[in-house]
């Protein structure tokens, strides 16, 4: 009598144990599922990631371990053009990572690497996550819109602007303001807005995302290091994130020995 | 349970295995520089700059809430580790390891770090597009994983304290 009292005192509590990993399963299949079926149901839209489009699959990620070839494409261009080093930055301009990076290691790169004709950067856009659009092409296509009338400091003005302006997140400002930022530096806004309202730089967004999802670009901010070519094309070392400015500087600096 | 909580031998290999699990996660993140930095040909000095250096992408390329949830999960599991090593090395024969221990601490890892930036063992696996799509975009697993491991340290404590009763 006793025993059984023992071994219904053991059972019950791996009764509760088997109830719980069986619950934990299915919450899990739920939650993968769930990422699935949401993943799928996004293909209906004019949603672009990473370059897929309904009728215009891309190649999936790679993930390279080695130095990755990237092109700088004809994509803008900060500092001298004759520097040693490039860094092609692929960025988001509604990523907080990206403004992060904006705003705490870029003015020190600027400064150290960029200014003094050591380093320059190409920046080239990726949009990895589904909610920071439309707003993250529309601030793409609108800096490009800049860059036609001001070339590529122009582009970095602007650049510089939406960083600056944006809070992030996929709503982190108007469209509306996107001519107003245009005003404010000086450019010819009726132009601008038809550039605008043209999409006439959406493919050269979508070929950058193209480019960023062979190169093995996951994310955003991400960035090649490299030995500058006279074709643009750089073997580049990858940093992923919003990296602290040591990082770049330890890398930067190895490379320019 | 407090003696069993806050004893030498419990808090030092729990915060020892979730240092680890904080570094790994933060290195995990530029896997593919790392591998190529400390496999090359580089000076000794770099490297070990450069790994200096990359940790402090914990504070740079993470969110509050992401860094928060990170040191908490990687706290959990050094103490779920800790038990189930106490529990292997007192009892012999353990048949059946807690399932909510490994399924947590493997989804602090895929959970852990930027979710914008790239999850770091789905980046590895070239998969972190995928939690993009998820409504919190990867955070929810970490309150998963967070979930699966205190429920874990729950049982695994309590099962420690009930061994010792005859």
């Amino acid at each position: 009598m006793q025993n059984n009292m023992q071994d219904k005192k053991v059972v019950e509590p791996l009764n509760k144990n088997l109830a719980m990993v069986c619950g934990t399963i299915i919450l899990v299949s739920l939650v993968i599922a769930g990422a699935v079926l949401y993943s799928n149901s996004n293909k209906g839209n004019n949603v672009v990631i990473n370059g897929n489009t309904p009728n215009n699959q891309q190649p999936q990620n790679q993930q390279p371990t080695g130095p990755v070839s990237v092109s700088s494409d004809d994509d803008p261009v900060l500092g001298d053009k004759n520097a040693p080093l490039t860094m092609i930055e692929f960025s988001d301009y509604e990523c907080p990572f990206c403004k992060r990076h904006f705003t705490d290691v870029y003015p020190q790169l600027k400064k150290d690497y960029i200014d003094t004709g050591k380093l320059k950067l190409v920046f080239r856009d990726f949009i990895a996550v589904p909610s920071h659009n439309p707003l993250a092409t529309s601030q793409a296509i609108a800096a490009s819109c800049a860059k036609d009338q001001g070339g590529d400091s122009m582009y970095f003005r602007y650049h510089d602007a939406i960083f600056t302006k944006t809070i992030s997140n996929g709503n982190g400002m108007a469209v509306s303001e996107l001519p107003a930022i245009a005003k404010s530096l000086g450019l010819n806004v009726s132009t601008f807005q038809g550039c605008l309202d043209s999409n006439k730089y959406k493919d050269e967004v979508t070929k950058d995302i193209a480019d960023a999802s062979k190169a093995g670009v996951n994310g955003t901010p991400s960035f090649f290091v490299g030995k500058s070519t006279s074709n643009g094309t750089i073997n580049g070392t990858i940093i992923v994130g919003a990296q602290p400015f040591a990082a770049f500087k330890v890398i930067i600096d190895e490379m320019l020995k | 349970m407090i003696r069993l909580l806050f004893g030498r031998k419990f808090i030092i290999p729990t915060l020892v295995i979730a240092s680890l699990y904080l570094i790994t996660s933060t290195y995990l993140m530029n896997f593919r520089l790392l591998k190529m930095t400390l496999l090359g040909s580089f000076a000794l000095e770099y490297k070990a700059k450069l790994l200096v250096a990359l940790l402090g992408g914990m504070w740079t390329a993470m969110s509050g809430f992401g860094l928060v949830m990170l040191i908490i999960i990687a706290i959990l599991t050094g103490a779920n580790l800790t038990l189930i090593f106490k529990r292997v090395i007192d009892i012999r024969s353990f048949g059946k390891l807690n399932f909510f221990a490994s399924f947590g601490s493997a989804f602090g890892f895929i959970a852990s770090g930027c979710a914008a930036c790239g999850l770091p063992i789905l980046a590895l696996l070239g998969l972190s597009s995928s939690a993009i799509y998820l409504p919190f975009q990867g955070a929810e697993l970490s309150i998963i994983s967070f979930v699966l491991l205190a429920i874990s340290f729950y049982m695994m404590a309590r099962s420690e304290l009930k061994s010792k009763v005859c």
